[in-house]
């Protein structure tokens, strides 16, 4: 029992500590991230309030079952994150800590406005995080986008105040089927922008290439399992609970989401460098999430969430180290480097092969979730098209992993000699975190009746009543 | 004993090979071969408890006969190609994975076989389909890895899409039961059969999924050919049996358009069936390569298998279950030959080897049997099937499909010879004068392998017993066996008699032989050579363009790849198209886009 | 299985070679009388044979021996499967497919053999007969298939005694016209006559796949030659021209049909191997299968003729 707030305070606090205290910056972060992890397996769900003032009025933080996955998931890499990357954080803990405490106010804010300023603490954050790599032109995009976004956002609830005189999302929520789809198409679609921006939906996401593609160790997995991961989570919160959607913006948008899903794919079959693949098919789970979501398959659209962004986390970080030994991640001058790095390498292939869906990693458990909600809704189109891109992801994914793993040209028996020169990727420490969270894929797909049960904790995700695969179902005739 | 035990166990033992192999890869290779042996004795065990269920966390089993017999095939092979494991360890990349993968897929074609839902029987195939994928990538090429995944991915993902339908409809995932939900809903029949055969198809290298295997079985390790072509490709057999038993695709289609009796649907999988055997012949005549030569008769042999079981009758589906066997038999036995003869040459290739014959004389053999076997000759086990699989179809009147069937059965008569004849007959080149014979380790595989297809051939009631089982589970007319003669509606056949018959002539052939003169032994190069003077024994070795007029005739190669290709660089341009178009790092053209997102959105809102 | 069956089945061995040897020698009169030759005498078949296994041979390895007696002996089993005018060395063991595989086992101890020799040109001409044999065996089996189809059994003896009875008109040549055209032409494959004789390449000396055979090993040819050319004409004679009600009958008719193809070879010019595929695919192949069609959808020609 504990006080959501804390898991926003701590990290303010902690980031105002290491102004401070420069020197101590990475570990007042680690102890931070830390705190906020365990803090975050101890709370329960239910609403608090913050300031005195009862809700519409007041500000409050709601913890739902759906927020608990999110918070915990999400401190949880992040934690990972910093403990592997703690080397590269240096100055960046001031801002790291804000971030984190931005993405913990995104998760768990029950208004509307909040969940702005969080975003955009968490934005104005991850434009700074973005600068790291020196490439300011891709910065400034991100920052021209990300601000038009926020913006869109930020009308967005504007028009809702006005409309309904509250911005409390409960609040917002009941009010709104009062309202005509008509006057709700306005502020309805600039929130689904400016949210879309940051969950990498395309044709909003130009600035994806530019930032993850030169992202390093440290901020690659950070912008791609943590910010996605909570963007996603906010997306879910807002467009399964809050708006109401109409029958044609729920078709626009699913619509929109299937394309993202698509030409993400598409694009990421097409790339060369490992860190492309993985941004494009970033934004293709992107957008077959937000699909998930937009048909009301939460149960699904949250173990992939977490299969994705788990996979994520330990690709992007070994992509990471592939640019920083051997200043390259294409795949092709990467050919056997997984020979000298066979520990990492498994990580890397677990976390490819979730992602592809392969029986026993939990991507498998959540591809099959999909197609039985998909199925259960009467929607035979999308399992098609999540299967076909399964194809194509298991395509790249498994060209990739031939580079890495088999060095020497065709029509040759791959030998160890014909390998990049060899070089520790990761460190042990990391190394050992990168095998236990793959581990983490392996023991959360097999034993799926305690992943439902962590997950769901016994009630519907966002009152999603579709069914969902648990063992017993599979034993039907006994 | 249960069959969770033994699945542990195996398990257990795979792991404690890895661990082994870790410290000495050879030794770890020995496990292997103690491993499957451990396997095919505790299977033969589990005969006796035939009908168990069994489940453990998320996987229900239920042992059956078919699979009993499926596995049974499987393990052999796995059984025999082990003994060669020990001495690939050098040439492997990764020699301690290669061991586990190679038990785990063992392990994992069992559990399907077994597999009792559909969710285990998808989560075993998928174990099969990246455990080989990673084996094949040890092998001389990363792309024959690749391709073979993605067609093996394009074959699971469209079942896994059958599976979730049908469990939709049914509310079931049990086998055996769910497909009764589909009784009176013939459209939904009819995409769950396609949808649902289609991973079979794919692993059988059913025309047009084809492309695999000759990828794959060519270059993968020499090793695991043998497993890939005798076993790994039978596994879609599996999945086309359960789409005529389970499924009960002649009741499911009983309304639909027939001929010949068959209905619609499943005449046109025979015709594809029909198709990969004469594409499969075609190709595999054309071959340089030794083992892409196999692995395209592997395709056309696909063919006469899954067009047995398709006929799902007395006796073509006897035919097709026990063509499996000698299938399997043959094939593991040719590629470990192949694989022996790769080892102490270092190529495959045809048309650099020659006269193997006195330099591997046992080798020679093994393959001159399994040959027989394969092309469907007395007294040989791929004779008895492929005489029921004729049998059958000429019971049917099915005539197009038995054209191809012949044209497979004679075409195979000129591929299995043209590695008979260009590696083994011929001119020794003198750079092979130091080659040795197989060692004693390889050669009990191939001892094994040679004595189960006489057997077969000669006395096939061994596995026609258990073909008979597997037909009075499946709920059809089962096989009739009057002593050693199968007995059927339009023929009979004994082959014993026939192997004695042979015996008989092969004594007289002998005696007048030993009777007459000895002959005066030469040299290979003393030879009639029209008065040219030719001191090279490679110039004197006929091995490339063996087939000449042949290959005249067939000039055109098939598109079946590019196909994929085609596919594969259209996605590419969608890809790079849509990268350019959303992925500008100008900020302009996102806000542009916004635009267009909010003007369509709003448009379609307003409407 | 008795002792009276390998008996009856070395009669069987022992009539079919003196008989088809003896056909032979009269068809090489027949043949020079053609050319305006004057020709060997009838028994002189028989002196090439004896005269070749007395003579002192050559082996290039044990291949090169075992591979002959393997032929041989397949080539022996086969006849003895052999039905002749409903006689039977081993009953029911007729099937029409054991023949044609067992024939195979003869046919590839022969080409083993040669390969073994280490000349080229035998390969070259194994490689022409398997292509050869890819020609002529397709029209034919599906004729054979329908043949199957229709009297619903697969036994030799079955089907030529079911076209007894009727005259000429019972035979399934008459019967189904375009399978017998099929059977007719390619029996001239199956023996190696003109115009589908270039795997053997008599013409040439140095090709084909007997280059390299003298002595014993020639005689073994010459054997197995007449004995599958037995073979061969039997299948034919008993699946498509009624057999033969007695021996007698069986013997003049299988003289005729043989003579005939012979005559008609010998004035054929010869195809080239990639042509007679083509030849065989365009022709025979078509008729066959629009026979095969017939049998099979109308049903003409099976229990009926008139």
């Amino acid at each position: 029992m504990n006080n959501p707030v804390l898991l926003i305070i701590i990290p303010l606090l902690l980031a105002f500590v290491s102004v401070i205290i420069k020197k101590a910056g990475k570990w007042i972060l680690l102890l931070g991230v830390l705190i906020n992890t365990v803090l975050a397996f101890f709370i329960t769900t239910g609403e608090t309030i913050i300031g005195g003032f009862l809700p519409p009025a007041g500000i409050n933080l709601v913890v739902t079952q759906f927020t608990l996955v999110g918070v915990i998931l999400i401190n949880s890499l992040m934690l990972l994150t910093i403990i592997m990357s703690i080397d590269l954080v240096g100055k960046y803990s001031v801002i790291l800590l804000t971030a984190l405490a931005g993405i913990n106010g995104m998760l768990l804010t029950g208004d509307l406005f909040n969940l702005f300023i969080f975003m955009e603490i968490t934005v104005i954050a991850a434009y700074i995080l973005s600068a790291q790599a020196k490439k300011y032109h891709h910065t400034i995009t991100y920052l021209i986008i990300g601000s038009v976004g926020s913006t869109f956002y930020l009308l967005g609830i504007i028009l809702l105040y006005h409309l309904t005189g509250s911005l409390n999302m409960a609040d917002v929520a009941a009010k709104l089927p009062l309202l005509t789809t008509k006057e709700l198409l306005v502020p309805i679609l600039l929130i689904f922008i400016g949210i879309g921006v940051e969950v990498k939906l395309l044709p909003v996401s130009g600035w994806v290439k530019g930032v993850y593609a030169h992202a390093n160790r440290l901020i690659a997995p950070l912008f791609a399992s943590i910010i996605a991961g909570t963007a996603l989570f906010v997306f879910g919160k807002l467009f399964v609970s809050v708006l109401p959607l109409s029958d044609t913006l729920t078709m626009l948008i699913l619509v929109m989401s299937v394309m993202t899903f698509v030409f993400g794919e598409f694009a990421a079959f097409k790339q060369k460098q490992v860190k492309e693949i993985l941004l494009f098919s970033s934004i293709g789970q992107a957008g077959l999430i937000t699909a998930l979501f937009i048909s009301g398959l939460v149960y699904a659209a949250v173990i992939l969430i977490i299969s994705n962004v788990v996979s994520k986390l330990i690709m992007f970080t070994i992509a990471g180290a592939f640019t920083e030994k051997y200043q390259t991640d294409n795949y092709h001058s990467l050919s056997g480097v997984f020979v000298h790095n066979k520990i990492t390498g498994i990580a890397f292939t677990i976390a490819a092969l979730s992602m592809t869906g392969i029986p026993l990693l939990i991507g498998f458990y959540a591809k099959l979730n999909i197609l039985i909600g998909f199925f259960h809704a009467g929607n035979y189109v999308l399992p098609v098209i999540v299967l076909l891109m399964t194809i194509v992801e298991g395509a790249y994914i498994i060209k990739l992993l031939l580079a890495l793993w088999a060095p020497g040209k065709e029509g040759q028996v791959s030998l160890e000699s014909f390998a990049v020169e060899k070089k520790q990727l990761l460190s042990v420490k990391n190394t050992a975190i990168c095998l236990i969270v793959a581990l983490v894929l392996i023991v959360g797909g097999t034993l799926i009746d305690t992943t439902s049960k962590i997950v769901t904790n016994g009630q519907p995700l966002l009152g999603d009543e579709s069914p969902y695969f648990i063992i017993s179902q599979s034993k039907g005739g006994e | 004993m249960t069959f969770i035990t033994v699945l542990i166990t195996l398990l257990a033992l795979s792991v404690v090979t890895y661990l082994v192999s870790l410290i000495n890869n050879k030794l770890g290779a020995y496990f292997t071969i103690v491993t499957s042996l451990v396997t095919l004795l505790l299977l033969f065990l589990l005969k006796n408890s035939i009908g168990q269920l069994a489940s453990i966390s998320l996987f229900t089993f239920k042992l059956t006969t078919v699979g009993w017999y499926f596995s049974m095939v499987m393990v052999v092979v796995y059984f025999t190609s082990a003994f060669l494991n020990p001495f690939w360890m050098k040439k492997m990349i990764y020699p301690a994975a290669y061991n586990l993968f190679y038990l785990v897929s063992l392990i994992g074609t069992i559990g399907m076989f077994f597999a009792r839902d559909f969710i285990t029987l998808f989560i075993f195939w998928e174990t099969v389909v990246w455990t080989s994928t990673f084996i094949i990538q040890m092998g001389k090429s990363r792309k024959s890895s690749y391709v073979y995944y993605v067609v093996s991915a394009i074959g699971s993902m469209v079942t896994l899409f059958a599976m979730m339908l049908v469990y939709q409809v049914s509310g079931t995932l049990e086998i055996s039961v769910a497909f009764n939900a589909l009784t009176g809903q013939p459209v939904l029949a009819l995409i769950v059969f396609f949808t649902f055969l289609l991973a079979g198809l794919s692993k059988i290298g059913i025309f047009p999924f084809h492309v695999w295997l000759p990828m794959a079985h060519g270059s993968a390790p020499h090793t695991f050919s043998p497993v890939l072509s005798g076993g790994l490709v039978k596994m879609g057999a599996f999945i086309a049996y359960i789409s005529v038993s389970a499924f009960a695709a002649y009741e499911a289609f009983s309304s639909s358009f027939t001929i010949m009796g068959i209905p619609a649907p499943i005449y046109i999988i025979m015709v594809l069936g029909a198709i990969s055997i004469v594409v499969g012949t075609v190709m595999a005549i054309r071959q340089d390569d030794a083992k892409k030569l196999l692995a395209y008769s592997s395709v056309a042999n696909g063919g006469y298998i899954l067009i047995g079981i398709l006929l799902f009758d007395q006796l073509a589906f006897a035919g097709g279950m026990l063509h499996l066997v000698s299938h399997a038999i043959a094939s593991a036995t040719a590629f470990i030959t192949i694989a022996i003869v790769a080892h102490r040459t270092g190529t495959t290739k045809m048309s650099k080897l020659g006269g193997m014959i006195h330099k591997m004389p046992i080798t020679y053999t093994v393959y001159l049997i399994a040959i027989i076997s394969m092309a469907g000759i007395p007294p040989m086990g791929g004779f008895v099937s492929k005489w029921l699989i004729l049998q059958g179809l000429a019971d049917h009147g099915l005539l197009f499909i038995a054209a191809a069937a012949f044209f497979g059965s004679i075409g195979s008569f000129m591929y299995v010879f043209r590695p008979l004849s260009a590696v083994f007959l011929g001119q020794l080149a003198p750079k092979h004068e130091n080659v040795k014979e197989a060692s004693i380790m390889m050669q009990i595989p191939m001892y094994l392998l040679t004595i189960a297809t006489l057997l077969i051939g000669v006395f096939p009631k061994i596995i026609l017993k258990v073909i008979a089982g597997i037909q009075a589970e499946a709920g059809i007319q089962e096989i009739v066996m009057v002593g050693n003669t199968i007995v059927v509606a339009n023929g009979v056949l004994d082959t014993f008699r026939v192997f004695v018959v042979f015996g008989y002539g092969f004594l007289i052939a002998l005696v007048i032989f030993i009777l007459r003169r000895k002959s005066r032994r030469v040299t290979l190069m003393d030879t009639y050579t029209s008065a040219e003077f030719v001191h090279t024994p490679e110039l004197l070795h006929y091995s490339s363009n063996f087939y000449a007029p042949f290959e005249r005739l067939t000039k055109k190669p098939y598109p079946v790849l590019n196909l994929y290709e085609k596919v594969s660089i259209k996605i590419k341009e969608i890809g790079h198209m849509a990268e350019s178009l959303f992925s500008s790092p100008k900020p302009a053209v996102t806000i542009f886009w916004i635009i267009i997102v909010f003007a369509i959105f709003f448009l379609g809102g307003v409407l | 299985m008795t002792v009276m069956n390998f008996v009856y089945g070395f009669i069987i061995l022992l009539a079919a070679f003196i008989f088809q040897t003896t056909i032979t020698g009269f068809n090489r009169k027949v043949t020079a009388r053609i050319q305006k030759r004057y020709g060997p005498r009838w028994y002189q078949q028989f002196l090439d044979i004896f005269k070749a296994l007395r003579k002192s041979s050559i082996t290039h390895g044990w291949i090169f021996d075992f591979g002959v007696i393997m032929a041989l002996g397949g080539i022996m089993a086969t006849v003895i499967f052999i039905p002749v005018a409903g006689f039977e060395a081993f009953p029911n063991m007729d099937n029409v497919y054991i023949i044609s595989y067992l024939l195979a086992i003869g046919m590839l101890g022969m080409a083993m053999s040669a390969a073994g020799s280490g000349n080229p040109w035998a390969s070259i001409g194994v490689s022409r007969a398997l292509t050869n044999m890819l020609a002529y065996d397709i029209p034919l089996m599906i004729v054979i298939f329908t043949l199957i189809f229709a009297f619903d059994t697969a036994s030799v003896s079955e089907i030529a005694a079911m076209q007894q009875g009727m005259g000429i008109l019972g035979w399934n040549a008459i019967r189904m016209p375009l399978g017998g055209i099929v059977a007719f032409i390619a029996l001239f494959g199956m023996l190696g006559k003109k115009p589908f004789d270039s795997f053997i390449a008599p013409a040439e000396i140095a090709s084909g796949p007997m280059v390299e055979y003298g002595g014993k090993h020639l005689g073994f040819m010459f054997i197995l030659h007449e004995l599958m050319t037995f073979i061969e004409v039997s299948l034919i004679l008993n699946l498509f021209f009624g057999g033969g009600s007695s021996i007698l009958v069986y013997a003049i008719k299988y003289a005729i049909l043989y003579t005939l193809v012979n005559i008609i070879s010998q004035v054929m010019p010869r195809y080239k191997i990639d042509q007679a595929v083509k030849f065989f695919y365009r022709v025979p192949l078509v008729f066959a299968i629009i026979q095969g069609l017939v049998v099979i959808f109308l049903g003409w020609g099976v229990s009926v003729w008139f």
